[in-house]
């Protein structure tokens, strides 16, 4: 699977994105068990990395920033505590665009890890200067599901969209 | 540095001061209750997609009878009947109960608890402070904050936030909660607090000669105004006396299967008067606590009855 092939050219409808989006949503809402809970990808990092990277004109700092707070709303979190980090990935992806375009998987993969490790990092100080909860390894286990998660989720994207090729 | 990077970086410090200032004044305010309650019926689509593949099930058993629905039939009609046994024996001892209660003058009675059912939509027992149901019943079904939840086996938690037609329940066992309880055997009382994990409770300040054993029931003892007294909590797992520690640590498995039930009880309890009960003086508490180091850390959501500043009620009302 070569996905440093993503059609970064292409001008995706906005009604796509919307989709993506909203699927990536259900996916952090969807039950899943108590072992892999622990391990469960943060799709919407995913989606807003994506995105970014493709239409990094148009989309960055607020589009991050409102993929958070829809989190937040349906995660019944605080408001603004995934919404931070979210805007932190989505300005960030839009700052380096150029050169994480050109980043191959591998590279892309570490990139996600480490995005998502302060995205993790910024939530998991939130909660513990809010209520005082605890911060522990186990927390970052999704950092490198997430990142792990990027070939196939990209490859999704790309392959499921009615303008690619 | 080129240009557009500078923008970026501008609108990011912009957007984030302005996200720091909304976590504060959510955490600390309730301004943006009514606006999280209006937002949160973004979930609806959500709840409604996600409960498809239980409804489908539900649609599917009804027309195709088969022999575990039969036997289940059996099954509950067996239970039926013995719980109908059960209360018959309840109905006479409430009455044995009232008598006492006159011949001692007892300043009063306790009330029926009426009881709301209502279904599970989603569970989040992520995070350790994100043990959390969301269930279908909301303020047009007029519930109420703080109302307790149980399910047949044993209490699950209370309701934390309320909107329009779900509301969500924040279970025993989230970390930032803590049940009132008492030993069934000898009445001691004691906390539950929850660990964040699922299967586990905690069971702080009790000292080496509380008299205490594994397997000892847990039942709410009804102080903290939030649970009625004598519904089941937990069972003492295991107690580790360890040197140079000045408590027990002790664990207890919650009677309620948090991840498995799909029905809830919702209890009504007439003597639930948030409104007009007078204030807690919670530095009372704070200074009458043996351990006042851990009672900073972790304050106990159930204790309070009125919104304070920094403690209980802001975990409940987040």
């Amino acid at each position: 699977m070569n996905t440093a092939k993503i059609h970064y050219e292409r001008v995706p409808s906005w009604g796509y994105i919307g989709m993506t989006m909203l699927i990536a949503v259900l996916l952090t809402v969807v039950p899943v068990p108590e072992a892999i809970q622990y391990y469960w990808p943060d799709w919407i990092t995913l989606v807003v990395f994506y995105w970014v990277l493709v239409l990094p004109a148009h989309l960055g700092v607020m589009f991050g920033w409102i993929n958070g707070l829809i989190e937040d709303v349906i995660t019944f979190s605080l408001l603004g505590q995934h919404a931070l980090g979210k805007a932190l990935i989505g300005t960030l992806a839009a700052i380096g665009h150029k050169k994480f375009r050109l980043f191959n998987f591998l590279q892309k993969i570490f990139l996600i890890f480490i995005l998502q490790s302060i995205n993790i990092a910024i939530s998991a100080w939130t909660n513990h200067l809010a209520y005082g909860a605890p911060v522990f390894m186990q927390m970052w286990q999704p950092a490198l599901t997430t990142a792990l998660m990027w070939p196939v989720v990209s490859f999704l994207i790309d392959q499921l969209d009615p303008r690619y090729g | 540095m080129p240009n557009h990077v500078f923008t970026l970086l501008y609108r990011f410090v912009f957007v984030a001061i302005l996200t720091i200032a909304l976590i504060i004044l959510d955490h600390r305010t309730t301004y943006f209750d009514w606006t999280r309650s209006l937002l949160s019926n973004i979930n609806t689509p959500f709840n409604t997609v996600l409960t498809v593949p239980v409804r489908m099930g539900t649609f599917f058993a009804d027309y195709w009878p088969n022999e575990t629905l039969r036997q289940r039939v059996e099954f509950l009609e067996i239970e039926n009947q013995q719980l109908l046994a059960k209360v018959q024996k309840y109905d006479a001892l409430e009455v044995e109960k009232n008598r006492l209660l006159v011949l001692f003058s007892a300043s009063q009675a306790r009330g029926d608890v009426s009881i709301k059912m209502a279904r599970i939509i989603r569970t989040e027992l992520q995070g350790p402070y994100d043990q959390r149901i969301v269930i279908d019943h909301g303020s047009r079904d007029q519930v109420k904050l703080y109302q307790p939840v149980i399910d047949s086996n044993g209490v699950i938690g209370q309701l934390s936030k309320i909107s329009y037609n779900h509301s969500v329940v924040t279970v025993i066992t989230d970390a930032s909660h803590a049940t009132p309880v008492e030993v069934l055997r000898n009445g001691l009382r004691a906390v539950a607090r929850g660990t964040g994990s699922s299967q586990v409770l905690s069971i702080p300040f009790l000292s080496f000669q509380a008299d205490i054993e594994v397997g000892d029931v847990l039942v709410t003892s009804g102080l903290g105004e939030v649970f009625p007294a004598g519904y089941p909590v937990a069972e003492v797992v295991s107690i580790q006396g360890l040197a140079g520690e000045p408590f027990l640590s002790i664990e207890a498995r919650p009677f309620a299967e948090m991840n498995k039930v799909k029905n809830i009880l919702l209890l009504d309890q007439p003597l639930l008067v948030r409104e007009t009960a007078p204030p807690v003086d919670v530095e009372m508490f704070e200074n009458a606590r043996p351990d006042s180091a851990a009672a900073d850390e972790s304050p106990e959501p159930v204790e309070s009855t009125e919104p304070t500043e920094s403690g209980p009620q802001a975990v409940q009302a987040q």
